[in-house]
């Protein structure tokens, strides 16, 4: 976790639910029970040589959600939804199952805005180099919050992050999230 | 409409990607190394050049010390000019500094080394580093400056053999010369002997190409020449003449073998008999202008020496005080003139007889202005190009 001041527990709450849905995301689409959910190993800014972004904006809040990988790790974790080896899959079919990926767990993370009465868009996911993360901010503030984690399997890791930019700072404050509801709601068949 | 602007924001971010991809793959490939480090040297982002230097997966860059591709005694140098630009002292560093590849070869790079603008963040400070391998470029002008040198020498020793004079006035004759290698040395030689006063000599050789190569065959010849000149100093007249050519020709097949042909040609003023003696083996004929301005030309068609056995036919020719002969080399003609064609004998002989009752030396500067000026501008010289001219002396004239 980042920053340098105590988080409202509504954030902590938020960022949890994202947490636990790109770990179910990740579960599910590539049938491997060994995932989970771990402390980040590295404090490097750049965490992968891949970044698929995904952006969801509303009217109190925008939240950016990365995925970092290396190619071969993606190749290990999407292979069985191609029903396929790691080392057949080319690094555009990696590619595009982790765009897809964060189009999932950004849904997800709109779903919960919708939920709870907060409307709110979603951005198609874009590929970005990992390098571009040094051209997002990291600077913890009343209005921006980060965090990160590490996603693994037995035989390949990636890292998720988050960040969340505040249009009023005492938001959280009046923000009573209810997340009660699973985070696993849907599924994606890759062809 | 809420639909609509989506759409257009989506085509937006597709269009969006593709572009940054392209960048990417433009960085990706860079034909030198380029990396963006931070403070501490860890690499943030590679190229596929960096990638292969260091024998490395172009993924697996990330988080590389750069410090870990130079050996020791070249890492201080590097953490020198990097403090530098870290602490603000300079805008960028450039500077040599070798590293050894992944295969321990010592490879010579130019670095340059400058702040990466742009971060989002104000407490991130980065650097991108530009290398460019120079090694087989250092290596090349090693050479050339080492060719150079050799040229120098080269160029010295050409210089020796040739007559010191450009211009001499002895007791009988003006000489003038002119002689422009076309490149740093040349293949053309020329010399003029009165050691024997009852019939000097002057000599033109044309080896064949230019260069060094043509170059130590002249110095062959100019050192033969001089041997030669030792040997026959028995002989008289013609005799000798023909005996010079032979051995000269014997001499440059012992040494430098049958590849360098050499056009030869001689005057031989006999001043007893008013006459002068043309010589000739492959060279281009001689041009004697007469006191009274006619142009007369000797043509005598024969074999360069080296090429074949040494068949000589000597013509004669009255010489008269005032009168002026020329050899010249092929250069002086092989060339493109202003229409685009090459030039010929008969344009430099109507050269010649535009410019009359001049002294030798005026006569030879014309012919060479001339020359200059009809030259196509921009056109390579060909070849070495020597003219070199004689005249008999009026007062002391060898016909009564």
């Amino acid at each position: 976790m980042s920053g340098t001041t105590a988080r409202p527990q509504s954030l902590l709450d938020f960022i949890r639910f994202c947490k636990e849905a790109s770990v179910s995301t990740l579960k599910d689409y590539t049938h491997i029970e060994s995932v989970h959910e771990m402390l980040p190993s590295s404090d490097s800014i750049i965490l992968g040589h891949w970044m698929p972004v995904i952006i969801i904006s509303s009217a109190v809040m925008q939240i950016t959600f990365k995925t970092h990988l290396m190619t071969m790790d993606g190749k290990i974790f999407s292979a069985s939804s191609f029903k396929k080896n790691p080392e057949e899959m080319s690094s555009q079919q990696v590619l595009d199952f982790f765009k897809e990926y964060c189009n999932m767990v950004g849904g997800k993370i709109k779903w919960l805005l919708e939920f709870n009465q907060i409307a709110s868009g979603i951005s198609l996911p874009i590929l970005l180099r990992g390098f571009d993360e040094v051209f997002f901010s990291h600077q913890e503030t009343p209005y921006l919050f980060s965090d990160k984690w590490k996603i693994t399997s037995n035989t390949a890791s990636l890292t998720c992050s988050i960040l969340i930019e505040l249009q009023d700072k005492t938001l959280w404050k009046r923000l009573n999230l209810n997340y009660e509801v699973s985070a696993d709601q849907s599924e994606v068949t890759f062809l | 409409m809420i639909t609509r602007d989506l759409q257009a924001i989506h085509q937006i971010v597709t269009v969006f990607e593709k572009s940054k991809i392209q960048s990417d793959n433009l960085l990706d490939t860079l034909p030198f190394v380029f990396s963006v480090i931070d403070q501490n040297g860890q690499i943030l982002r590679g190229n596929q050049d960096t990638a292969a230097l260091f024998n490395l997966g172009f993924e697996n860059l990330i988080g590389k010390s750069f410090y870990s591709f130079f050996r020791e005694e070249n890492l201080d140098t590097f953490v020198a000019h990097f403090d530098r630009v870290k602490m603000g002292e300079i805008e960028h560093a450039q500077f040599d500094l070798s590293i050894h590849d992944h295969a321990g070869n010592e490879r010579t790079f130019v670095w340059d080394l400058s702040p990466f603008k742009g971060v989002r963040s104000a407490r991130m400070t980065l650097f991108k580093i530009v290398g460019r391998d120079v090694t087989e470029f250092r290596k090349q002008v090693a050479q050339s400056t080492s060719i150079a040198k050799e040229m120098e020498v080269t160029k010295a020793i050409q210089t020796m053999l040739l007559p010191k004079e450009a211009q001499t006035v002895s007791s009988q004759f003006k000489l003038a010369t002119y002689y422009q290698p076309a490149e740093q040395v040349g293949g053309d030689w020329w010399w003029y002997d009165e050691t024997d006063p009852s019939s000097p000599l002057l000599l033109l050789a044309d080896v064949s190409g230019h260069g060094v190569g043509a170059a130590m065959v002249t110095a062959i010849l100019g050192a033969s020449y001089h041997m030669i000149k030792q040997l026959t100093q028995g002989l008289q007249g013609e005799a000798k003449v023909q005996k010079i050519f032979e051995m000269i020709h014997l001499n440059l097949i012992e040494t430098s073998g049958h590849d360098n042909w050499v056009c030869l040609s001689a005057v031989q003023v006999l001043r007893d008999q008013n006459q002068i003696v043309y010589w000739n083996a492959g060279g281009l004929p001689l041009f004697i202008k007469r006191k009274e301005g006619k142009l007369d030309i000797l043509r005598q068609v024969s074999r360069p020496l080296v090429s074949s056995p040494v068949e000589l036919k000597p013509v004669r020719a009255p010489l008269l005080s005032g009168d002026q002969f020329f050899l010249f080399s092929d250069g002086v003609i092989d060339f493109e003139d202003l229409d685009g064609a090459t030039f010929n004998l008969n344009k430099l002989k109507r050269i010649f007889e535009s410019y009359q009752h001049s002294p030798i030396q005026l006569t030879l500067d014309h012919v060479i202005k001339t020359l200059t000026a009809l030259q196509k501008p921009g056109s390579p010289v060909n070849d070495d190009r020597t003219l070199v001219g004689m005249e008999v002396i009026e007062q002391n004239s060898i016909n009564a």
